[in-house]
């Protein structure tokens, strides 16, 4: 062995944690291989050689350390796992299975994990890593490097970011964050250098197509979601949007488990899923065909008054009037001279029609009616008549019978009736869903319709209920550790801004999450946070395969482009830098664009021209990288003191302490921290003074380091005491400790704390139950976080009234890509978490060792494709090359490609990406209103992908 | 069969199945025969083999030298192709082997008996260069007792593989191994496994009984 | 062979199974990771109906007929899939700028340990398929212990846990022809077979398998046949669900499979039909013999029980709520193993 730990001289013992068993198992010893000595295993027959040794030995370790994988699984973070060392190198790792039972009548979490976090010790040591700070000496994109040192490649970044801000202006420095972003000690970091640069943070999440915009326009907001063992409560599970099988591993059996308990587990889904086969009903449907689905089985509900009236009175504004004349909800300005443009009203049978309560759900004995048709009289005098959202909405629903809904979505009308009455029956019902829909260019409409079923119903608040939104929650410690470089004066100062801010706010009945909400929308102002998917449109130069497109949307009847224009002028979106600010510096922290951007090529067309400095950071070589500068080698996930947030469905925050190094790899707060300081040095060196940012205000480069590190307390390697001040500041952490948060890798979040990626869940989270969302609006009635403070089905901002989506319909998909039979879909890989394992050797060997499509047996007959034939596809945009793998279980017309193969994986280099249009949805555009207004993670214009049309032939 | 006396440059090269000292060696063609499919030590190899015939090979020929240290064998058969990488799973290597009784009264058929063991010094073509020394009690009882002190080496040309095998003639083991001496006479027996027919383990040919070998007597000083 | 004093097995609950393959990469990353075993996947996870790994190995014979010997056959190398090399260096470092991609360097491959992964059998939209973990099955009657000339295979006096000896293997592979299962590889490197161990030195010290013990969808249960007290036990004998795969092969295997429940099919019209089931009775004989039958109208019985709101012990045991239960006493936390030197 080359090892020098001679494995004759090891034996193991029990720590004193694991007592006493240690006698009755017996101690041996390893012996040198070629001895024959007997064991004190001495029942073994003497058959037994000391070949066993060899694998006694190869479990064997030296050091564990507990770890986990600081990456965006999403609906599946996180896992504690043990990263077991030997010779200094990580050799393997096993989930720790250590979480304790939460309730003795529901399953606990253990083990988690999957097969990709199970090979993260051998990925990490792979030729995709990145070993040295690397300088491209080619052409962009020519695979030519030259390794440099960390000083030189720091020193040209920094000087590229001072001639940006200095000459042409802060806002040109981009910041592209991807699935890397921990909101731990790395993102503190860059937080940290992109506001003392007023560097403009490009936000990805609706650009991803993780936006849930129908959420928001219906809630207000997105983040909401249950904790995955509180589906044990549901008696119906909707499995709508989603496969867990493959994308939600850890939280799985909390699916099948929960179907032992008794409840129906049922798969709406196009294709016969790895989640649908263990479901007790598979109901498949045309991809975008749910709204006209969930609409049909609105329908039923209504007309067999299955719903909850109570609920849908107190919780929804279905009970609202709106004006037949305008179609606008009524207002408080409409019967008041300067009235109040945010007062809704309904209807109570003893009181007439009566402001909507504002500051509370509670209904104080008024009963709103749901039916009826009443006549107001507006200020200047003049008689309209109203009627109830309710009303409006069954006359609508008039248009989808399960038979009409049925034609629409390919769904049997016998099913959809059938859903409906399971619903209807339920005592609680719940949703399992992921950002599916998200990325339909009219997957609002589904989630607007998904969330009317289960309001209808009354799903909400009870446990094991509920449609859900997009899951998040991390620790609100972050804003603090921030603003805590500037200084005592200077933090109370901002701080006093926001109290005053708050102080009238919360006079006006505002709630805690609306006014964190308030602080996301005024960043998005003023260019503290910016849309990434408008900077894609508009600065990579996206809109150009939007616009040449047929979309397909018969109701919009003039070019996105002018509808872009209007928004922006209006300040109903923003778009950073501003308009003609073209882009100088970007910089990809563990983020891959072009990789990720729909129609990628375009922004290699459009925007990297524009680019003067192009860096991508990260563990790894990327389809970025390869077309970056400077390519600076991160630490991996083992190699870094870190914790990361995760969401509801695993309610534990995840920590770990760094188990080895790896080469010249740096962790991202070291990389940031050494970034500061090269600003500095640099600015120093070439005499310039300072920069005035986007909001004209002025700033001095001198002391630039010393604010960055607190005046030295968070040195360049201090990871660990960022991490253990994070920890400190949050408040929904309470009685955690650093250092046990450190060593055991997680704690369970004691609330959903104060952040914008926690609020929204809007319940408590108690040490001993489940979590279920909503909680404060269903029984404490606390209001929700939209204009009309309630569930909100009925839109009447202008886009949505030009775009007859007032109330949620079903639209047929647009003919993105060109009028072709086929439409190319996906979904997230089982195989993957975005491109992190894609090209990973292991997981290749699981799969067909190169990209494949998944293809419906008809469609490859008809068109001479076998299974494991390589086909061109294309469409009006591009074409590229893949594998068809063929299956009976892929719906007819249905044609997917998994998430995230990087172009370098296809022939020519050629990404799936470059056939999907992303044609901009017009209403998204939308702003102005109270709660559509853009804030953090949503409300932002999207970009799409599922409803391109392609055609297949084999190659 | 005479195992020779040579010495110099020719005794250099006895290792080697080119060697000059082969040259002028005189071989015996030994005719072989598969090892019958009853004698099979399983029940599953003789379900296996029951219609398929055992022993490709049906003649080996053999010489024998020694230089008063080394007892060296020379095999030469006919192999239309040379199995030298498993590389497969259904790949098989060529073998050959030398047997010799390690007590006169071993038996062959059944690779010795207990307490009666057969030595065998054996070649594989997949691990050139590390033959062993295997001793037998028995069918099915074959193991390896050490790597390192028969040597072994063969070259397959045009067909034909030529392998030699060698070992000192006395060796210090515990185990129960033939010990040679210049000027006696000894026992041998020879198999062969076509490793493209699949053969291995007990499915190979031999050659049926032992054989006698006389080890010429080391020449008298003043002979020479 | 000595009737072993216990017996280790394993219950894998098919409808629990999500085809995640933590399993196969827990073992991989633990026991296969050496020269010559790269291509090894003692435990590999198939989609059902399909071709398997190594490919077609239920057409391959071995084990025994009516108590006899059946001959098998040998499964190439590219039945087992090779283990494949990439040119990520090439593509990334070597200057080629998109005239390279990622491959598979040398010969391009037409299978692998997962080839038709998800693509099971039938017809829209009465497709089916279900995922089919395996390791070696630890047989009471092992076919690759009788068959091998060298009694280089044992079968642990202690636990029933089947080992190949490789100190004593010499690579004739008779064992590989006999497993009627095709779960004994070769390593060409050590000129040896090799196979799932069912992870001894874990056991040995109180720690389930990495395949159990790293299962995200809790699917595996681990333990003694004769623990009355432990899942398997109720599972196996008590309840009669858990049942073994191909039991007509007679090696009497230590593994047993919750048989998979899938969704009602549509009838021409669309309609669910309920007068048979999505996934064919005779499909389901064919892999588990005729017990399914019986394994699968105690399970939709008892969860039916459930589904009312009553009580089940079965229901309860598959759920398992507590993770370490499913273990058998195999419960030992290994982080709390330390190794020494001395």
């Amino acid at each position: 062995m080359s090892s020098g730990r001679g494995m004759d001289r090891r034996t193991f013992l029990q720590s004193a944690a694991a007592g006493g068993t240690l006698l009755s198992l017996g101690l041996w010893r390893f012996r040198p291989e070629t001895s024959h000595a007997a064991t004190a295993a001495a029942a073994t027959p003497p058959v037994y050689g000391d070949w066993r040794d060899i694998y006694r030995e190869r479990w064997a370790w030296d050091e564990v350390v507990r770890s986990s994988h600081w990456v965006n699984c999403w609906y599946q973070a996180h896992c504690a796992w043990n990263v077991y060392v030997k010779d200094g190198m990580v050799w393997r790792e096993e989930q720790a299975g250590d979480y304790p039972q939460i309730r003795p009548d529901v399953p606990d979490f253990n083990p988690r994990g999957c097969q990709k976090g199970a090979c993260f010790s051998e990925r990490m040591y792979d030729p995709a890593r990145v070993r040295y700070p690397l300088k491209r000496v080619g052409e962009r994109g020519s695979g030519k490097w030259k390794r440099v040192s960390w000083d030189e490649a720091l020193d040209d970044i920094a000087d590229s970011i001072i001639t940006t801000i200095v000459e042409e202006g802060s806002d040109r420095v981009i910041w592209d964050l991807g699935p890397g972003i921990s909101l731990g000690a790395q993102t503190a970091a860059q937080a940290r250098l992109k506001v003392l640069l007023d560097s403009t943070n490009l936000d990805m999440n609706t650009e991803i197509g993780d936006g849930h915009r129908g959420a928001a326009e219906t809630f207000g907001k997105i983040v909401f979601e249950r904790s995955a063992d509180d589906y044990f409560f549901s008696d119906l599970i909707l499995c709508w949007g989603a496969n867990p099988a493959y994308t939600s591993i850890p939280n799985a059996h909390f699916l099948t488990e929960a179907r032992y308990k008794g409840a129906e587990f049922v798969c709406i889904a196009p294709d016969y899923s790895a989640s649908a086969i263990h479901a007790d009903r598979w109901v498949p449907v045309k991809p975008g065909g749910d709204a006209a689905l969930g609409l049909g089985m609105a329908h039923v509900l209504i007309e067999e008054n299955l719903i909850d009236r109570d609920f849908i009175r107190e919780q929804t504004d279905l009970p609202l009037l709106v004006r037949d004349d305008t179609q606008r909800l009524l207002r408080n300005s409409d019967l008041e001279e300067g009235g109040d443009e945010d007062q809704l009203y309904f209807h109570d049978p003893k009181k007439g029609v009566v402001p909507v309560p504002r500051r509370s759900l509670e209904l104080e004995g008024l009963v709103p009616s749901l039916e009826g048709r009443f006549e107001v009289k507006l200020h200047g005098g003049e008689r309209v008549s109203v009627q109830p959202v309710f009303m409006r909405l069954r006359e609508q629903l008039q248009a989808y019978t399960p038979e009409k809904a049925s034609e629409l979505c390919g769904t049997p009308a016998s099913e959809i009736s059938d859903l409906a009455r399971r619903l209807g029956r339920a005592k609680s019902a719940s949703m399992v869903t992921t950002s599916n829909f998200a990325k339909y260019y009219h997957g609002n409409l589904v989630e607007r319709v998904q969330a009317l079923v289960f309001a209808l119903t009354g799903n909400f608040g009870k446990k094991g209920s509920g449609f859900v939104g997009f899951p998040f929650l991390m620790h609100d410690g972050l804003d603090k550790f921030v603003l805590s470089m500037f200084g005592l004066p200077i933090r109370a100062l901002v701080a006093a801004g926001g109290l005053l801010d708050e102080a009238r706010l919360k006079l006006a009945g505002w709630t805690d999450e609306m006014i964190v909400y308030e602080r996301s929308r005024r960043s998005f102002e003023t260019g503290g946070d910016a849309s990434g998917a408008l900077f894609w449109y508009v600065h990579g130069g996206l809109l150009e395969a939007s616009e040449s497109l047929e979309e397909g949307d018969p109701e919009r009847d003039r070019p996105v482009r002018e509808v872009l224009d209007e928004s922006l002028a209006k300040g109903w979106q923003h778009l950073w830098p501003k308009p003609g600010n073209d882009p100088r510096v970007m910089i990809s922290l563990v983020s891959n664009p072009l990789r990720r951007i729909r129609s990628y090529p375009l922004l290699l067309k459009n925007l990297w021209p524009k680019l003067e400095t192009v860096v991508t950071i990260d563990w790894r070589m990327t389809s970025t990288g390869m077309h970056s500068d400077y390519v600076l080698p991160a630490a991996g996930w083992y190699e870094r003191t870190e914790h990361k947030w995760v969401t509801p469905l695993m309610p534990f925050i995840h920590a770990g302490k760094k188990a080895t190094t790896y080469y010249e790899a740096k962790s991202d707060w070291e990389i940031m921290s050494r970034m500061a300081e090269a600003v500095d040095r640099r600015a120093a060196a070439r005499g310039v003074k300072g920069f005035t940012d986007r909001n004209g205000r002025e700033h001095e480069f001198e002391g630039f380091y010393k604010q960055f590190s607190q005046d030295g307390e968070y040195g360049h390697q201090d990871d660990e005491k960022v991490a253990r001040t994070l920890i400190e500041n949050a408040s929904n952490l309470e009685g955690v400790e650093w250092e046990e948060l450190r060593d055991r890798g997680w704690a369970r979040f004691t609330d959903v704390g104060e952040s914008i990626a926690s609020i929204g869940t809007a319940t408590k989270i108690k040490p001993d139950d489940t979590i279920t969302p909503f909680t404060d609006h269903v029984f404490d009635k606390k209001p929700y976080p939209t204009l009309s403070r309630r569930i909100q089905f009925y839109l009447d901002q202008d886009l949505y009234l030009e775009m007859k989506e007032a109330l949620p319909v079903h639209k047929d998909p647009p003919i993105a890509g060109g009028d072709y039979p086929l439409t190319l879909t996906g979904g997230h890989t089982r195989w993957s978490i975005h491109s992190a394992w894609r090209d990973d050797k292991l997981m290749l060997q699981q799969q067909r060792g190169e990209p494949v499509a998944w293809m419906s047996e008809v469609d490859a007959k008809a068109r001479g494709v076998g299974d494991g034939d390589i086909v061109r596809v294309y469409n009006d945009l591009d074409e590229f090359l893949i594998m068809a793998k063929t299956a009976p279980g892929v719906r007819p017309g249905q044609f997917i490609v998994y998430h995230a193969w990087d172009n370098f994986q296809f022939r020519g280099q050629k990404g799936f990406q470059n056939l999907i249009p992303t044609p901009l949805n017009p209403v998204e555009l939308a702003g102005g209103q109270y709660h559509l207004r853009p804030m953090a993670i949503c409300l932002q214009p999207s970009h799409t992908d599922r409803d391109t049309r392609i055609e297949v032939e084999r190659a | 069969m005479k195992a020779n006396y040579v010495s110099g440059g020719r005794a250099a090269s006895m290792l080697d199945p080119d060697g000059a000292a082969w040259k002028d060696a005189r071989s015996e063609t030994i005719s072989m025969i598969g090892t019958p499919l009853g004698l099979q030590p399983t029940e599953a190899i003789r379900a296996s083999w029951s219609d398929k015939s055992i022993g490709a090979v049906s003649k080996v020929s053999v010489a024998a030298l020694h230089d008063g240290k080394q007892l060296a064998f020379r095999l030469e058969w006919d192999s239309p192709t040379e199995n030298r990488e498993i590389g497969d799973t259904t790949a098989f290597p060529d073998a050959a082997s030398v047997a010799l009784p390690a007590r006169k009264d071993a038996p062959l058929i059944t690779m010795g008996m207990p307490g009666s063991a057969v030595n065998a010094w054996y070649w594989r073509a997949d691990d050139e260069g590390k033959a062993r020394q295997v001793v037998a009690e028995g069918l099915g009882t074959s193991r390896t007792v050490d790597t390192n002190l028969v040597a072994g080496r063969g070259v397959w040309k045009e067909g034909r593989w030529a392998v030699v095998l060698s070992r000192a003639l006395r060796v210090a083991s515990d185990e129960p191994v033939a010990q040679l001496a210049p000027g006696e006479k000894a026992a041998f027996a020879v198999a062969v496994w076509e490793g493209s027919r699949g053969e291995r383990g007990g499915i190979k040919a031999f050659s049926q009984n032992w054989r006698e070998l006389t080890l010429q007597p080391l020449p008298t000083k003043g002979n020479s | 062979m000595a009737k072993p004093e216990r017996q280790l097995a394993m219950v894998m609950d098919l409808n629990k199974c999500i085809g995640c393959q933590t399993c196969t990469i827990a073992c991989k990353r633990l026991w296969t990771r050496d020269e010559g075993m790269e291509y090894q996947w003692w435990n590999s996870v198939n989609t059902q109906p399909g071709r398997g790994t190594p490919r077609d190995w239920e057409s391959m014979g071995g084990g025994f007929r009516e108590g006899k010997a059946r001959p098998g056959r040998m499964p190439t190398a590219k039945d087992f899939g090779e283990a494949w090399n990439f040119n990520h260096e090439e593509v990334f470092f070597g200057g080629k700028g998109d005239k390279v991609h990622l491959e598979v360097k040398g010969e391009k491959p037409d299978w692998g340990p997962n080839w038709d992964e998800d693509q099971g059998a039938g017809e829209y939209p009465n497709a089916y398929y279900f995922y089919l973990p395996r390791i070696c099955n630890h047989c009471t009657h092992p076919a690759c212990l009788e068959a091998c000339p060298r009694k280089a295979i044992e079968k642990r006096e202690q636990d029933g846990v089947v080992l190949i000896n490789e100190d004593r293997c010499r690579g004739y592979r008779f064992c590989m022809e006999a497993c009627p299962y095709k779960k004994i590889y070769f390593n060409h490197s050590k000129s040896v077979s090799q196979k799932c161990i069912f992870c001894f030195p874990r056991v040995e010290q109180g720690v389930a398998n990495a395949c159990a013990r790293q299962c995200p969808g809790r699917v595996r249960f681990v333990g003694y046949r004769d623990d009355k007290e432990a899942p398997i036990w109720k599972l196996v004998d008590k309840w009669k669900v858990a049942i073994p795969l191909h039991p007509e092969y007679g090696t009497e295997p230590n593994v047993f499979y919750v048989p998979p429940i899938a969704p009602p099919r549509f009838d021409e019209n669309g309609n669910a039909d309920m007068s048979k089931p999505r996934i064919p009775d005779e499909y389901l004989a064919s892999l588990f013999g005729p017990k399914v039958f019986e394994a699968l109208a105690t399970l939709k019985e008892e969860m039916a029980k459930a589904r009312a709101g009553e009580k089940s012990e079965l229901m309860d045991l598959l759920i398992a709520y507590r993770w370490n239960e499913m273990f058998g006493g195999l419960d030992r936390d290994p982080a709390t193993i330390e190794w020494v030197e001395t």
